[in-house]
């Protein structure tokens, strides 16, 4: 049965017509609207729950695994007890730690170590050898009992070039030696924690000191890779060109390439390439002089307000890589026969030293005694990954640029701002989408933000457990998925239009069909209404 | 009211309060810090002989940021022609700020990183948010951080709310605006100037709403940014009005100078310039008058001395005892890392037929 209405339209006059308007109608209903949706709807692929890895982000614990191992005869029970039960962990400050204690007499190994060796040095070694105590971020407090080891006796507590830190205590009794009025169990935890976030000495470390800016250091560190560049100015031009087969050429060789590369264990935390260049006519001839302070005898004093034209003047000589950062040495000879040693002097304090350092380029350092490149390089790189620029006196080993403590200590808290640094950018891009309503988020994009949440989660979940190596090579990763997820071109597909600016894309396509479609529709209402 | 509700209502106070903490605490960590280093992005928009004046400003303005310190891989230089290799040039080489040739601001070295038809709006938007395309080298990128002041200098045609790019295009100070707030909320600077030299320039810096931003416009809405005279020897305008008084301004300032920002904003009174410089202020933390331009306009690196008085030597150990070490690498990447990545290419190949 066909409705009356309908037969009305079937004896319609035009029907070509009536066809034809219902075709548009179907037409702009089936197609036009659901592309021009399509086309100015930007495409966003679902994001993940970035508030669960806030909260998440916010009770993260490290959990720290401390063995401590008692030699004489001390009473064990009652310092684990005691550790146990006033020490569970440190939450002051940004980061919690959670302490996991472990209190036990020497195992065969150790005592095999103890026996055989002649001094402490000797032990330090030995001990790193057994791969129980090689795991990152463990830590060892071996008590020793008073005068039984030459290189305790004057200090109580000594760090070890491992993961290791020797405290002298007296026989039969819980108090250390030196200090009686501070019990053992509070001795072993500033032990602890000045391990696990190393201190910057109460000695002038940079002979300016402000405010420690750690955490300016650590950003280059982010990457997991770096470019060190050292450029090679030499004042005397002739010297240059016999510097390849001088001995300074070979000790700078050793130092960066044997020495940092292969044995200082820096690339447990980063990737680092070491590039060196000459850099010829870097100065104009009078240069260094004509910004001299008034010397002293045989020292020319370079003022270091005038180190940025220094820098500029060398920094646009250079030839860099294509890369994403490099940290830029400048090392400075000055000629060995006829110029006196160069020093930087800061005119307001009086001070004078062979090197400097400005944040987030690099530094320079003058190579005036054949010593100088060997000490400047480690103090840099120590200041480069946020460490003080020499070892304090209560440490072992002085001769390596960083301990292992001090590097596990530099991981954890690269890892830390990874974690940190995903999340803002995951929490960036969340907010940008809600500002500007044009950004597109293509499932690339999506999947990696989905994947840097999940490795943040379980980078988290591995420091809980000790596991700081894990937990670093997931925050690594995350970090690397959020950036590329963020900086991805393809979050600039749509130009920022102001939406009213769509419809006028459409407005002059739409136009010209739509008058005569709305004519129809006005014929066929008309028609229904007869 | 139930007891489960009551519960989860004040589970999710709770957790809301919790959660506004944390993100506070995150401010505070990235904003407790002054600036550490200075970036700078000129650009001219505009190409042909006759727009030799928007070359001149920005050179003017690159020379000075360049003679206060801010070292070259930290300019980003868009020129849309090359004036001073032009066929036009009586003096080939130069660009001079004024008809007396007085001072030649295209000096003797000039790092163009975005040249001729590489300046597009595309281009200049990745710049500023980062998402440039894979490869693009280090110098064509604006690698900045939470502590970086930009000085971000716009000169070319405008209009009320765009500036003209190549004849071609135009950038919206919609999209200007939204560029900037993404790179706040990547955390990308610590405090922005913008100056734009064009015809009713207050417009590109009025959609702006991200913080610390400073907006200094060379004429009002409705008002033209005029050119401050021709030469006769070139045959058109060399500068403009606004860019000649404070490249005049500029060159009495020194790295020490005290001048503050508020110094800055007079340079160009409505009776030299003709137009009205606006500076939109109400973004931007800080008192002007306490921000020594050079804050901006200079980059005076902090030195800090080291002392290596009491350091210990590092000792290379003996080689064979290090096996175990000197095989070991960075683990993250080692496992793809490309060993061979640049195929070595014989220059003199023997040709076979």
């Amino acid at each position: 049965m066909i409705p009356k209405k309908w037969t009305l339209f079937a004896n319609h006059q035009n029907k070509a017509g009536l066809l034809s308007s219902l075709f548009y109608i179907v037409v702009i209903l089936l197609l036009g609207i659901p592309i021009w949706y399509k086309t100015t709807t930007p495409l966003r692929h679902s994001l993940p729950d970035i508030s669960s890895l806030l909260v998440h982000s916010q009770m993260i614990s490290n959990q720290i695994e401390i063995t401590v191992v008692s030699i004489g005869d001390q009473q064990r029970d009652q310092l684990r007890n005691e550790l146990v039960d006033n020490w569970k962990g440190n939450f002051q400050g940004n980061v919690a730690f959670r302490y996991a204690w472990k209190v036990r007499q020497l195992v065969k190994e150790e005592k095999q170590i103890f026996v055989a060796s002649q001094s402490l040095y000797q032990i330090d070694r030995m001990l790193d050898e057994l791969e129980s105590h090689r795991i990152k971020g463990h830590l060892f407090i071996y008590l020793i009992p008073e005068n039984t080891i030459t290189e305790l006796v004057s200090k109580s507590v000594l760090y070890g070039s491992s993961r290791f830190a020797y405290i002298s205590v007296k026989n039969d009794e819980l108090k250390s030696e030196k200090s009686n009025e501070k019990p053992l169990s509070e001795i072993i935890v500033e032990t602890v924690e000045t391990m696990l976030e190393p201190k910057r000495s109460s000695k002038s470390e940079l002979l300016r000191s402000e405010a420690s800016k750690a955490v300016d250091t650590l950003t280059f560190l982010l990457n997991n890779e770096i470019d060190i560049l050292i450029n090679l100015v030499m004042e005397d031009v002739e010297e240059a060109i016999e510097f390849q087969d001088s001995k300074r050429f070979k000790e700078l060789k050793n130092i960066t390439r044997i020495a940092f590369l292969k044995q200082s264990g820096i690339f447990e935390l980063i990737d680092a390439k070491i590039t060196t260049q000459m850099v010829y006519y870097a100065l104009p001839p009078s240069f260094i002089d004509s910004h001299l302070a008034n010397s002293e005898k045989n020292n020319r004093l370079f003022k270091t307000s005038s180190v940025p034209q220094l820098l500029n003047a060398i920094e646009s000589r250079i030839v860099e890589h294509d890369n994403k950062q490099s940290y830029l040495l400048t090392v400075y000879i000055p000629s060995q026969s006829s110029n006196s040693p160069l020093f930087f002097f800061e005119e307001s304090t009086g001070t004078k030293s062979n090197a400097i350092v400005t944040p987030y380029r690099g530094g320079i350092l003058v190579w005036n005694d054949a010593d100088d490149f060997n000490v400047g390089f480690k103090s840099f790189m120590r200041n480069l990954i946020g460490l003080n620029p020499y070892e304090n006196d209560d440490y072992l080993v002085k001769n390596n640029f960083f301990t292992k403590w001090e590097l596990d200590a530099v991981i954890r808290k690269v890892t830390l701002l990874q974690l940190a640094k995903t999340l803002s950018s995951l929490e960036s891009i969340e907010k940008l989408l809600g500002k500007v309503s044009n950004i597109v988020i293509l499932e690339e994009i999506a999947t990696k933000m989905h994947y840097a949440v999940k490795l943040s989660h379980e980078s988290m979940d591995h420091l809980a457990i000790a596991n700081l190596e894990g937990a670093f090579n997931l925050s690594c990763k995350a970090y690397k998925a959020s950036e590329t997820a963020f900086f991805d071109p393809s979050l600039l597909a749509l130009l920022y239009f102001p939406d009213d600016q769509k419809y006028a894309v459409y407005f002059p396509l739409f136009l010209p069909v739509s008058l005569p479609l709305i004519a129809s529709i006005h014929h066929i209402i008309r028609s229904m209404n007869k | 009211m139930d007891v489960r509700v009551l519960f989860a209502f004040f589970f999710i106070a709770n957790a809301f309060e919790k959660t506004v903490a944390v993100s506070a605490k995150v401010e505070r960590f990235f904003e407790g810090k002054r600036h550490t280093n200075n970036w700078a992005v000129l650009v001219c928009s505009s190409r042909y002989w006759f727009n030799y004046r928007h070359v001149a400003n920005v050179l003017s303005i690159y020379r000075s940021v360049k003679r206060l310190g801010i070292p070259d891989n930290r300019i980003i230089l868009m020129l849309a022609d090359d004036m001073p290799c032009n066929s036009r040039n009586p003096k080939p080489g130069t660009v001079f700020n004024n008809a007396h040739h007085h001072i030649n601001v295209y000096g003797d070295d000039v790092e163009v990183d975005y040249r001729g038809y590489e300046v597009t709006v595309q281009n200049f938007i990745r710049l500023l948010t980062g998402r440039v395309n894979e490869g693009t080298p280090r110098s064509k990128q604006l690698l900045t951080d939470e502590g970086s002041n930009i000085l971000i200098y716009l000169t070319g045609h405008g209009g009320e709310g765009f500036l003209k790019f190549q004849d071609s295009e135009e950038i919206t100070s919609v999209e200007l605006s939204d560029a900037f707030e993404q790179m706040y909320q990547k955390r990308r600077y610590n405090e922005i100037l913008l100056i734009t030299e064009t015809c009713q320039a207050e417009s590109m810096a009025s959609k702006l709403y991200s913080p610390n931003i400073l907006g200094i416009g060379s004429s009002k809405i409705g008002e033209d940014s005029l050119s401050h005279h021709g030469d006769p020897t070139i045959g058109v305008y060399v500068i403009d009005r606004y860019t000649y008084y404070a490249l005049e301004f500029l060159e009495k300032v020194s790295i020490n100078s005290s001048k503050s920002l508020s110094d800055f904003f007079s340079i160009c009174p409505k009776r030299v310039c003709i137009s009205t410089v606006t500076v939109r202020k109400d973004l931007f933390k800080r008192d002007p008058k306490n921000v020594p331009l050079t804050d901006f306009f200079g980059n005076v690196p902090e030195v800090k001395l080291l002392d290596l008085s009491s350091a210990h030597k590092v000792s290379i150990r003996n080689e064979t005892d290090d096996r175990r070490d000197s095989e070991r690498s960075f683990t993250l990447y080692s496992h793809n890392v490309i060993k061979h990545k640049w195929k070595k290419i014989d220059p003199f190949p023997v040709l076979t037929y």
